[in-house]
């Protein structure tokens, strides 16, 4: 005769030892996923309170600057044109100092041709080294320097004609 | 007897429930928050990138409230007074004129004649914008001088004033100067839109640099009235 008591018995209780364990981690399933809803919602409750806050703070600080346009008004108007006018200075060169600097070499000028990009000058020697001088004279300011021709004629004795363009480095105003 | 039966199988097997539930509500909740109507995961991510970006803007407001707040008003329309001088909104040209007969008066000299050369001749009101593209006008001055250092003299008068001048180009010869100078202007830019949440630009340094640079020169409008007060020369109307 067969027992069919005992083998019953061991199956109940294999299916008391896979209930134990299903129960026990779907418990511990249950508490991670409690804990991670508590969390998500303390995250997104100090998400949504710092955002009133911040929100509410910006619309503050927006008024207040908002109060002061007429001031902000005057420091970007005058941001914008100080910039110009600096560029207006940078651009415009400096012929005033470039007439001084002629003037200041002692050159016997004749004529004299000016645009910010370059200039010539026409120079009167008393022998053709003397316009070699002259025009050395201007090397100490200007990177090109050339003596574009010479001219001797018995009534008038030598004329030279100086091109020269280009301002050293340590003179940056032209 | 089957009906008992059927009770002890169900009771059996109650506890089957628990995870099934457990994994049902797991399931409908993450559905819920993901995907679902609610878009609950969506917004709270949305929601921090929104609130950084007002943090940046409330950093920035801040900032500019503490500026705004210290600044002295004088102090800033002195500087923007000087630097619509230097360079005006609006085209002015005939005060380049008034600065041509100055500088003649300054250095001795005498002006032979000018003409306005080539660009645009009208003036306007700063509502009133004229073609900023088309060129200014331009003007070329006859001065008759002694020798290069008068000629230097009246260089130097024209670009000791303001509104500054640009020089353009000389011929110098024997006695006459043949001058080219058109005067500055730019008209105003306008302000960013949405400028109140914008950082402030560096204007201090800016306009240091613009006082150093106008350092010495001497508003035209001065100089006039000085000649007319007195008596040192005419400045009567060139036209």
């Amino acid at each position: 005769m067969i027992n069919l008591l005992v083998t019953e018995k061991q199956v109940d209780k294999k299916l008391m030892k896979l209930r134990r364990m299903v129960m026990t981690v779907t418990s511990g399933i249950l508490v991670a996923y409690l804990v991670s809803v508590g969390g998500f919602g303390g995250w997104t409750w100090y998400v949504t309170s710092k955002q009133n806050r911040i929100n509410k703070e910006a619309e503050k600080l927006l008024t207040q600057v908002k109060a002061e346009a007429q001031t902000e008004a005057l420091i970007r108007k005058l941001a914008a044109r100080a910039e110009l006018v600096e560029k207006a200075v940078r651009e415009r060169g400096s012929a005033g100092e470039a007439g001084k600097f002629l003037v200041d070499t002692g050159n016997k000028v004749q004529y004299w041709n000016y645009s910010p990009a370059a200039q010539a000058a026409g120079i009167i020697g008393e022998s053709a080294e003397d316009l070699s001088l002259q025009t050395g004279k201007l090397t100490d300011k200007y990177l090109r320097v050339g003596l574009k021709s010479a001219m001797w004629q018995k009534d008038k004795g030598w004329t030279g004609e100086i091109n020269y363009e280009g301002l050293k480095a340590n003179d940056t105003a032209e | 007897m089957t009906q008992q039966s059927n009770q002890t199988i169900f009771k059996k097997w109650l506890w089957v429930g628990y995870p099934v539930v457990v994994a049902l509500m797991i399931v409908w909740t993450v559905q819920f928050m993901v995907t679902g109507g609610s878009d609950i995961w969506v917004n709270m991510t949305q929601n921090e990138e929104e609130t950084r970006k007002q943090e940046e803007l409330v950093a920035i407001l801040r900032q500019k409230l503490k500026i705004l707040q210290g600044v002295n008003r004088e102090e800033l329309e002195s500087d923007l007074r000087l630097a619509v001088e230097a360079v005006p909104p609006v085209q002015k040209a005939w005060q380049v004129v008034t600065q041509l007969r100055v500088a003649a008066l300054e250095s001795g000299s005498v002006m032979k004649s000018f003409k306005g050369a080539g660009g645009e001749t009208k003036e306007a009101s700063e509502s009133a914008r004229i073609d900023e593209t088309k060129p200014p006008l331009g003007f070329n001055a006859v001065f008759t001088v002694n020798d290069l250092t008068q000629a230097q003299r009246v260089i130097n008068s024209l670009e000791g004033k303001l509104p500054l001048i640009r020089v353009n180009s000389i011929k110098y010869l024997l006695g006459e100067m043949d001058i080219e100078v058109t005067g500055t202007w730019v008209g105003w830019t306008k302000l960013p839109e949405q400028a109140y949440s914008l950082p402030l630009p560096e204007y201090r340094i800016a306009s240091g640099r613009m006082r150093t640079l106008l350092a010495g020169l001497v508003s035209v409008g001065d100089v006039s009235g000085e000649f007319t007060a007195s008596g040192a020369g005419q400045m009567a109307n060139p036209f």
